[in-house]
């Protein structure tokens, strides 16, 4: 009994230890945005919504554009109408950043009516970048430099 | 094969069909792109978006479904957050 309980109480405190090491990782979104879609793409993911929509979005993008996704947490999307902007769409919640010559001049926010999974989200903002940036950006909210600065 | 997706909450629904075997008029092939065709304008009716995909090309927006199509992804309707 007397080597059993200090074995189990060993065995809980290494456990919280794990998990609290795993939380601070996962806070850091370098790390969390190279984590979870590596988990997220296997198989046995318990959530079929999450691992269906990672499946996609890497299938979608290049291996250079996932590979920026998963390096930097956001997808850096080039604008069609003009040449020197980029659009910096974040994986997980945050606003999509207008980038004009390496500097941030916007913010935008842009929603689904419907709830979508995360890599679901990223795909939508570059397929309508792409295929409809007039229409992306005046659906979107704007935030200027000035109301967040 | 092609394929329509559906972005939702599940993930995305996929619609397959054979644009080959359609041009061959085999049935089911006829059927499968019929009712894909039906989805795409019940989406579009509900004010998803729909966009042609293609290797190595951006994203194309579409009105029309496009039987010959690679790939459609229909993004649910969305709004300024």
């Amino acid at each position: 009994m007397s080597t059993v309980v200090p074995a189990s109480v060993f065995f809980i405190i290494t456990l919280v230890a794990a998990a609290r090491v795993v939380l601070l990782l996962s806070a850091w979104p370098s790390v969390s945005a190279r984590i979870w879609p590596w988990l997220r793409l296997h198989d046995w993911w318990p959530v079929p919504a999450d691992h269906t929509a990672e499946k996609l979005l890497r299938d979608v993008l290049t291996h250079e554009e996932y590979t920026q996704l998963r390096a930097h947490a956001y997808l850096e999307v080039p604008s069609r109408d003009r040449a020197e902007r980029v659009y910096r769409v974040p994986r997980g919640p945050g606003q999509v950043q207008v980038v004009e010559g390496g500097r941030v001049i916007e913010r935008l926010c842009l929603q689904p009516l419907d709830a979508l999974p995360e890599a679901d989200v990223i795909l939508m903002h570059k397929l309508l970048i792409e295929g409809d940036e007039h229409m992306y950006l005046a659906t979107a909210n704007h935030f200027p430099r000035v109301a967040w600065r | 094969m092609n394929v329509l997706r559906v972005l939702s909450r599940h993930g995305d629904d996929r619609f397959e069909w054979s644009a080959d075997a359609v041009r061959t008029h085999d049935p089911e092939a006829v059927a499968a792109v019929a009712e894909a065709e039906r989805i795409f304008r019940e989406e579009r009716a509900r004010g998803a978006v729909a966009l042609r995909l293609a290797p190595g090309r951006p994203a194309e927006r579409i009105e029309e479904f496009d039987p010959a199509a690679e790939q459609i992804v229909m993004v649910p309707r969305v709004v300024g957050g």
